[in-house]
């Protein structure tokens, strides 16, 4: 109430007015319209807490961990990359641009065709590598990538089709270990098709307890690691690629492929062991920075034979196949 | 799409050669030149010594991207227009960029440079052209300051192609724009300046009404782009 009474107080006049307030309905809009933007917010539900891209010493002291393999896919699979499309919006200001671009759907469009496109371009690769047993690999892989890591504890290493949340939900439920850890992989063609790419996403989360038990487990760790083999010889041409991919019944995917799980099998230890101090110093902006196979970033360090580990978001490591003369 | 494959073919021929950027694929600025006919070996003759390899590098990354953007004469009638215009051309914009990603691709953009002497469009000394893979991530190829390859050559350079784009305008008519970015490393620094230009001309024939017209409209895109590329050289200025 002193605000009310306050400038005709504080000017020393003689008689006491009320000080009316100016433009009483839209200071009502202004409170109605926040009150709209910031209600939602607090009401939601907290979020959970961005799983860190390190393992803290007091997450590493569980006894064990129950790991799911995820591999979904049942063949290599292909990427696209249409670019940047080109806006419609000639005209019609502001309002115009946004009702043009609400209902604009080319770039979705260019990319189901572009899909299209590759899902044909694939096919001879897909046809040696029909005998490929990436299960196996991803099993081998994660043990022995596990089986290096003093702290990590693997126990009923099991290996699912299923992605979903569900899958996720019903093995936390029925998993009998404190902490659960997922391994997601994937493999594929980069747009070009001159490069293999076989990625883990690692996520460690605790084990539910009471009444959250059977809930989705909300991990405290996540990290995705990337390892990509490129053609010793590319070609502008993806057909080209696809060739050199799949002559003499795939050998040199075979050999991407080992190449690139062998990686992961050696990345995914390092990943996990990082410290927050080493993290920092890998990503600092003032370390020389490197480019391999279309990933950009802070270089970690270099193979001998030409290799780079990087850090582009997360981690990822460039390998380029052997000319066809030098291979072993 | 059938037709624009046909119009393809000496592409893909074209596309056998490598890309990669190992150094039995690079190029000699002398090898440019028009291929001389493969004669035998006459065994009186003096031996020739090969040309030795130039120690400059010019490192060219071509670009996946290509736009197109067609706007008519509704799109100056305020929103109802602008939309109508937008919503009519849709598909034509689609098929135009789609068109565009084939006919003026990585290799037609590699083959149109290779029709000119580009070291002295970009007043370089004799270098090693060495043809690289596209970067799709724009965020790499307008940004990063450092070498986009393995090479620790002192004296090196990159011509990086960042967009093909195609426009249609009711009052200015079709034309091409390309934007180029040129990282001289000569001057010995890790991080270097980036020279960022565009070039935009005119067409006239591109894109094609009739299958007949396609060899036409290709050669004309691949002209321009030579001619915008010329644009933006020429106001190139080397480091010192």
């Amino acid at each position: 109430m002193i605000g009310d009474w306050g400038a005709a107080a504080a000017s020393g006049g003689g008689v006491l007015r009320p000080v009316r307030h100016r433009k009483p309905a839209l200071r009502l809009l202004i409170g109605l319209c926040l009150a709209a933007v910031v209600a939602p917010a607090a009401m939601a539900a907290p979020a959970p807490a961005k799983p860190s891209a390190i393992v803290a010493e007091r997450d590493r002291a569980a006894d064990d961990r129950a790991v799911q393999i995820v591999l979904a896919q049942k063949w290599i699979e292909t990427s696209v990359d249409v670019g940047r499309v080109a806006s419609s919006a000639g005209g019609g200001g502001l309002i115009g641009a946004i009702i043009i671009e609400s209902m604009d759907d080319k770039a979705r469009r260019m990319r189901d065709a572009a899909a299209q496109k590759a899902e044909a371009t694939v096919a001879p690769l897909r046809q040696v590598l029909g005998d490929f047993d990436a299960d196996a690999l991803v099993l081998a892989t994660t043990r022995a990538a596990l089986g290096q890591i003093d702290w990590f504890r693997p126990r009923d290493i099991a290996l699912s089709k299923d992605a979903s949340p569900d899958g996720r939900r019903a093995f936390a439920a029925s998993a009998d270990a404190p902490q659960i850890a997922f391994v997601v992989y994937s493999y594929g063609l980069s747009p070009d098709f001159t490069q293999i790419r076989a990625v883990a996403e690692i996520s460690l989360a605790h084990q539910a307890t009471g009444k959250a038990r059977g809930a989705a487990p909300a991990p405290y760790y996540r990290q995705t690691i990337t390892s990509v083999v490129q053609l010793d010889r590319r070609s502008y041409a993806p057909e080209d690629n696809v060739a050199a991919w799949a002559a003499d019944d795939g050998r040199r995917a075979r050999a991407a492929l080992d190449k690139a799980f062998g990686s992961l099998e050696r990345t995914i230890p390092y990943a996990l062991n990082l410290t927050e101090a080493e993290l920092q110093r890998l990503t600092g902006k003032d370390r020389e920075k490197a480019f391999g196979a279309g990933f950009y970033g802070p270089l970690i360090a270099r193979d001998p034979d030409g290799g780079m580990l990087l850090w582009s978001k997360s981690l990822v490591h460039v390998q380029t196949l052997p000319p066809a003369n030098e291979e072993g | 799409m059938a037709t624009i494959a046909a119009a393809c073919v000496p592409i893909m021929a074209a596309a056998a050669q490598p890309a990669s950027d190992t150094p039995a694929e690079t190029t000699a600025a002398a090898a440019e030149e028009a291929p001389a006919p493969i004669a035998p070996v006459d065994a009186a003759a003096p031996p020739v010594e090969a040309a030795p390899v130039p120690d400059c590098e010019l490192h060219v990354f071509p670009t996946i991207e290509g736009q197109a953007m067609t706007t008519g004469w509704l799109s100056g009638f305020g929103i109802v227009g602008a939309v109508a215009d937008a919503a009519s051309n849709k598909n034509r914009n689609i098929s135009e960029a789609e068109y565009l990603k084939e006919a003026l691709g990585p290799q037609m953009q590699i083959d149109a440079l290779q029709s000119i002497d580009l070291l002295a469009a970009l007043k370089l000394p004799p270098s090693q052209i060495i043809y690289e893979t596209p970067i799709a991530d724009r965020k790499i190829s307008t940004k990063a300051t450092t070498r986009l390859s393995p090479s620790a050559a002192a004296c090196y350079v990159e011509l990086i192609i960042t967009q093909n784009f195609y426009t249609k305008r009711a009052i200015y008519g079709r034309s091409l724009n390309n934007r180029f970015i040129v990282k001289d490393f000569r001057t010995g620094k890790k991080d270097t300046a980036m020279v960022k230009g565009r070039g935009g001309n005119g067409l006239s024939i591109f894109p094609p009404k009739t299958g007949e017209e396609e060899a036409a409209a290709n050669q004309e895109l691949r002209d321009v782009f030579v001619k915008n590329f010329l644009e933006f050289a020429k106001g190139y200025a080397p480091a010192k």
